[in-house]
């Protein structure tokens, strides 16, 4: 159905206006497709429709970090006020989980959308301290959080890709992806000097930063004779398969999820029967950012016995933990909040909580959850013929 | 003496929204005036979290959805300021905010998802922002068929809670998304499967009002109480001008077993409305009807041979699968020699209708649109329907007005319609928007249609009010309200009042 078609019965409703006033109407609607307005005005002037789904929107309540809120609060920077630190803090309120997406009208990510104005902003040398902290922490030392704790090498044909979250608080969880991976006939590789996906700097709008630290961290891993890399963080794997391409840069090897990798294996995969029940958690840079909406139930469909059960808000709609787009490193306190949110959501359905990304995992085990990585929930249930 | 209140009342909302078009948002910012005492106080009552005296955020909360407020907003304009925002987490908070404002004689408006169209929500003699949105508990009792919820919560996440558990509220107006319960009970607002289930007066069984001078009002959910005047009626549409509604009980119902989708195309808009009245009078209730115009039957239908240069009438009959295949029967017998359309055109609608795209498209190129929603007993919808489009046509500037009747009662129906222009030279976009209301409003009067069948009153519509409740009516209204709220501190201005 063309555009056209679309537009004819704006053409039949002033059919009966004024020939002057139709001459008008059709060169000013002329002159905005040639113009376009921008996706920041017309954010600006959405009723919200999609705040329901904002984690943000939601918890957070107030106007001013909603999605349409926030792209208010972008058109009147670039237009009407100052930017200072208490004028652009809103703009960083967000989870960057695309929830918005999935019901917009426009199909605008605000996290995507805000972007520019990030980029320009923190070029002119405005930033909220705590963002130019992180980026100081990338540049320097190529890690989210600081000076990385020590790590070990392993020789192998495929490459586990950490993520800073599982080398900062999840080093046993390393273990046993590798243990998995391992036992359906992978020969895992780690390096010690694993460097960020340069994620926080891209979504804070550190343009130059992340291009570095992208171009330095696509260098090391072209660098690397493996078959292809796994990745334990689905935000690292986006990063490196999709947004990386969007800037030009190359990764010359096969990018997965471990959930993808397990899937690609999983005819060679047993399990022991099981009668747990639990619930399932999409990480939104799974289901939606990576487009694996019902990855997590094919796979835990598998396990026999297993009693499998979704949340109100799942797949595709997912709602964030509240962790995601570094929401947790600018403003902890909402993000907890967010994921006590999501943790009230999941319990109503089952005390088991299964998901596949570590800021997941941390969230809601910080929110007081019992969350298992789909890795370590497979590590246990695998029927081993040794 | 209807005439001469009305005009003053006329006179003076304007002379108002002509005042506050002059506030700058430079300006405020370069004022940066930040009510130390009043945010202090506040801070000591609540707690840091939830409030803000930040410029940034007073100016987010300096209006509703009212659409020439949007275009005021592009110009770097507002129309209202609040000296502070709260955020209330509990019926306690409320109690706490209402308290001091009484005390300190500071106005409060109440906020929910400020979906309003009618400048109901805007801060005019600025004051506190109490914004409800972190209160959004739900319970549901599945036996009573009642579910309890605060009044902060989003449409869609109470809806989506219910179908969960096998429910729906039936309330689906197209803000579902955007709009919170609390405002719904306020605006006394209706959703598009209204023919069966109702408007949210028909599911308001219980609420929790938070009235001055700090006081709860709570009146319990029952199947009916002959108990004097219902009270719950008072706050039902009152726009929070008597209080904050922080709680409600609901009538919910179980989750449909079938849904069975028609459509139909007539040649006149008369000839639908005449079947669809033989129908809702026979008593059946179909849970969506709508009549679009020819224009909007072009709009929604434009790839649909058969409905060119019709009238398009689509149903959605929903509930117990055997009520269901009856009422579709009585349906098709009543547009039986019609053109059958079949489903398609229904669930088209049904995929597309929240898509609300028109505004942020056509606004920032200077076009002025908006929505004006009457209703009218059937002996007079015809004519009503073909004069207000004639006066919507008539006012300079008017490219296109067109209708759709998507609420029916056995009495009449509601027209909700729609217009857009440019304003013509020399005048401005205001004034124009405020011409096309006024030939609207006074046409619905002059029909004996009512002025609002579901937006409400706000700040918009407020000079017409006396005129339809009439001059004892609306003393009665200003009456209640000061004995309620003595010092006139909620959302003054509101109504009117
Ligand atoms: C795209 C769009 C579609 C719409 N579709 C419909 C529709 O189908 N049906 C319909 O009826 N309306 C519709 N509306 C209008 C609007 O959504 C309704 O009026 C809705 O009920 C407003 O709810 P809100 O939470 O956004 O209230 P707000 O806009 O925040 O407030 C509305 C009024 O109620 C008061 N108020 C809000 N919460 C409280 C409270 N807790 N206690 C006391 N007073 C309170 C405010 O002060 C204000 O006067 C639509 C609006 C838009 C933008
Ligand atoms: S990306 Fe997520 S948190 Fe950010 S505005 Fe969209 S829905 Fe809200
Ligand atoms: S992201 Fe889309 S739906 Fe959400 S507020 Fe912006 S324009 Fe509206």
């Amino acid at each position: 159905m063309c555009d056209m078609g679309k537009m004819s019965w704006i053409l039949e409703a002033i059919k009966k206006a004024k020939f002057k006033m139709k001459i008008e109407a059709i060169i000013r609607i002329i002159a905005g497709k040639i113009a376009k307005p921008s996706d920041i005005i017309k954010c600006a002037l959405c009723p919200n429709m999609c705040v329901f789904a904002c984690p943000v929107g939601v918890v957070d309540g107030k106007e001013t970090t909603s999605p349409a809120g926030k792209a208010k609060v972008a058109f009147l920077l670039e237009k009407y006020i100052e930017a200072t630190p208490e004028t652009i803090e809103p703009i960083y309120i967000c989870c960057a989980c695309n929830a918005c997406q999935v019901w917009c009208p426009f199909e605008f990510s605000v996290a995507e959308i805000l972007l520019p104005i990030k980029q320009r902003l923190y070029e002119e040398g405005i930033y909220l301290k705590k963002v130019k902290e992180i980026v100081d922490n990338l540049e320097k030392y190529h890690f989210v959080f600081g000076e990385p704790p020590k790590r070990q090498d392993k020789e192998g044909e495929v490459l586990l890709f950490r993520g800073c979250v599982v080398s900062q608080y999840y080093s046993q969880l390393e273990e046993t992806a590798m243990n998995l991976l391992e036992t359906i006939g992978l020969k895992i590789k780690v390096i010690s000097d694993e460097k960020c996906c340069g994620y926080p700097a891209y979504i804070f709008g550190a343009n130059s930063s992340f291009k570095r630290i992208a171009k330095e961290t696509a260098r090391q891993l072209n660098e690397l004779d493996v078959k292809y890399i796994v990745m334990l963080c689905p935000t690292c794997a986006y990063t490196l398969r999709n947004i990386y391409a969007k800037y030009g840069i190359k990764i010359k090897h096969n990018i997965y999820h471990i959930s993808e990798v397990i899937k690609m294996h999983l005819n060679k995969i047993n399990f022991n029967e099981t009668n747990m029940e639990i619930v399932i958690h999409d990480p939104c840079a799974l289901a939606r950012h990576l487009g694996n909406s019902d990855i997590l139930y094919e796979l835990l469909s598998k396990i026999p016995g297993l009693k499998i059960k979704k949340p109100m808000r799942s797949g595709k709609e997912t709602f964030c933990c509240g962790f995601g787009g570094g929401l947790a490193l600018i403003n902890y306190g909402l993000a907890i909040k967010i994921a006590k949110e999501r943790l009230k959501e999941l319990l109503e359905e089952a005390k088991t909580i299964i998901t596949a990304c570590p800021a997941c995992k941390r969230a809601l085990e910080s929110a007081g959850g019992t969350v298992y990585d789909i890795t370590e929930f497979f590590h246990m249930l695998i029927k081993r013929t040794d | 003496m209807i005439r001469l209140v009305q005009i003053m009342y006329f006179l003076k909302n304007y002379y108002f929204i002509m005042l506050v078009m002059i506030i700058q948002i430079k300006e405020i910012f370069a004022e940066r005036k930040k009510y130390e005492q009043l945010y202090d106080d506040l801070v000591k009552l609540l707690g840091i979290r939830k409030v803000s005296n930040k410029l940034i955020d007073r100016i987010m909360y300096s209006r509703d959805y009212w659409p020439i407020a949007l275009h005021w907003f592009m110009r770097g304009v507002v129309p209202a300021i609040p000296d502070i925002v709260v955020w209330p987490e509990s019926t306690e908070d409320v109690v706490k905010v209402v308290k001091y404002a009484y005390e300190k004689e500071i106005p409060i408006v109440a906020y929910g998802g400020g979906s309003g169209v009618l400048g109901g929500a805007m801060p005019e003699k600025g004051g506190i922002v109490i914004d409800l949105k972190r209160m959004r508990r739900i319970k549901i009792y599945p036996r009573d068929l009642l579910v309890e919820v605060e009044s902060g919560t989003y449409g869609m996440i109470l809806e989506n809670y219910l179908n969960k558990h096998g429910f729906t509220l039936g309330h689906i107006p197209q803000s579902l998304y955007t709009s919170t319960v609390g405002g719904w009970v306020s605006t006394k607002a209706i959703g598009q499967f209204s023919t069966k289930y109702g408007g949210i007066e028909d599911m308001v069984a219980g609420i929790e009002v938070v009235v001055p001078p700090g006081e709860v009002v709570v009146l319990k959910p029952h199947p009916r109480t002959s108990t004097g005047p219902d009270l719950r009626h008072l706050f039902i549409g009152s726009e929070g001008i008597f209080g904050i509604i922080t709680r409600v009980f609901l009538r919910i119902w179980r989750y449909p077993e079938k849904r069975v989708f028609l459509s139909y195309a007539t040649d006149t808009i008369e000839e639908a409305l005449e079947r669809v009245r033989t129908i809702v009078q026979s008593g059946v209730k179909p849970a969506v009807v709508r009549i679009f115009d020819k224009i909007e039957t072009k709009k929604w239908f434009y790839w649909i041979k058969q409905a060119k240069n019709k009238v398009a009438t689509i149903f959605v009959i929903e509930g117990n699968s055997k009520i269901v295949d009856a009422e579709a029967e009585i349906v098709k017998e009543a547009f039986k020699g019609t053109i059958f359309l079949g489903e398609k055109p229904v669930k088209h609608w049904l995929k597309y209708r929240f898509v609300v795209k028109e505004v942020s498209e056509f606004a920032p190129l200077g076009f002025v649109f908006d929505t004006i929603e009457v209703a009218i007993n059937w002996s007079n919808a015809t004519k009503l329907y073909y004069e207000v489009i004639k006066a919507m046509r008539n006012v300079e500037g008017t490219l296109l007005a067109s209708a759709h009747a998507s609420h029916f009662y056995p009495q009449g129906v509601c027209f909700y319609f729609t217009f857009g222009g440019i304003p013509p030279k020399g005048m401005t976009k205001f004034g124009y928007y405020a011409k096309v209301w006024e030939a609207a409003m006074k046409t619905t009067l002059k029909l004996g249609g009512t002025i609002s069948h579901h937006h409400g009153i706000g700040r918009m519509r407020a000079p017409w009010l006396p005129l339809e409740l009439g001059k004892m009516g609306y003393e009665i209204l200003r009456k209640v309200k000061h004995a309620i709220d003595e010092k006139r501190i909620m959302n003054p201005g509101n109504l009117g009042v």
